[in-house]
């Protein structure tokens, strides 16, 4: 997967309307989609947000738990989920290749929220991977 | 100018107080082992795996647009072309190996920086991803400074990964 390609302009637009579909299915408030080395694919954020700095942050957290996994010898990391005390924040693989953040209000249904994020993240993964 | 002469006039930049600290144009500077860098990002992937190269990435990010726009202020006549040019002669003046703007469209916000002996691809053989990320986040930051576009840049080759070179090459991002 490369962040130059030539078919760029359509595959970005269909990233963007698979993020802009999870939004609207998950009420989530903001979306990053990383490589696994953290550098950004897509987002859907605020213009107050960093997206670069999300991307990262995606992939580090990833990263960093399945580091614990291994150690813990507990297989591979599916989602993960923070509970804070304004919102809730989910990080999930999309694919073998990418990372994908995304919170929401504490108010949220966290179960509708991981479904949709998943559904989402399996989508988005078969974009990528058909790059 | 030689090589060895570029690195020896900047070694007589530094200067060193009696609080051991060295400066170099003003500016803090500490002379570290290749391997100090290396080690970092060995560790920090040991903890986050591949996401340790977008940390570098935008460590780079930020210290190329830092070079890009100190060099601004300090010679605001050059032009952007000789800007990019002189912090990779200074960058290759310090240690960081054979280093060559391939390509340089400032107007477009593309380039291609080839690297000979980069210190992280040296000390990461054999990956199977590239190891150059806060030089390709340096690539990116500098052009964005003197390009004014937001710039992304890939290392399309790698030494890490069994390439001849390392080579990175950046375009505007398209959001």
């Amino acid at each position: 997967m490369a962040v130059l390609a030539k078919d760029y302009p359509a595959f970005k637009e269909r990233l963007h309307d698979l993020l802009d579909r999870a939004i609207l299915n998950t009420g989530s408030l903001g979306i990053a989609l990383a490589r696994l080395d953290g550098l950004l694919i897509a987002h859907r954020l605020g213009r107050a947000d960093d997206a670069r700095l999300a991307a990262v942050m995606a992939a580090s957290i990833l990263g960093a738990v399945a580091s614990v996994a291994l150690q813990l010898n507990q297989g591979d990391v599916n989602d993960v989920l923070v509970d804070c005390t304004r919102g809730k924040i989910v990080a999930l693989r999309a694919g073998p290749e990418a990372a994908m953040i995304a919170w929401c209000s504490s108010q949220a249904n966290v179960g509708l929220v991981l479904l949709g994020l998943r559904a989402s993240a399996n989508e988005i993964a078969r974009v990528l991977e058909a790059m | 100018m030689s090589l060895r002469t570029r690195f020896q006039e900047q070694l007589a930049q530094l200067v060193i107080g009696e609080d051991a600290v060295v400066r170099m144009d003003g500016r803090r500077m500490i002379v570290v082992s290749a391997d100090f860098l290396t080690t970092i990002l060995s560790a920090g992937e040991q903890v986050v795996g591949p996401a340790i190269g977008g940390i570098h990435y935008l460590a780079g990010e930020r210290a190329g647009r830092l070079y890009g726009e100190r060099a601004r202020a300090e010679a605001p006549d050059a032009t952007p072309e000789d800007i990019v040019v002189n912090i990779v002669a200074s960058l290759e003046a310090r240690g960081l190996g054979r280093l060559e703007v391939a390509d340089l469209d400032v107007a477009a916000g593309t380039g291609m920086l080839r690297l000979q002996r980069s210190p992280y691809a040296d000390t990461l053989s054999g990956r199977d991803r590239p190891a150059c990320h806060s030089l390709m986040g340096l690539w990116a930051g500098l052009l964005g400074v003197v390009s004014g576009k937001d710039i992304a840049a890939e290392e399309v080759h790698c030494r890490a990964m069994g390439d001849p070179v390392c080579e990175i090459v950046a375009a505007p991002r398209r959001d």
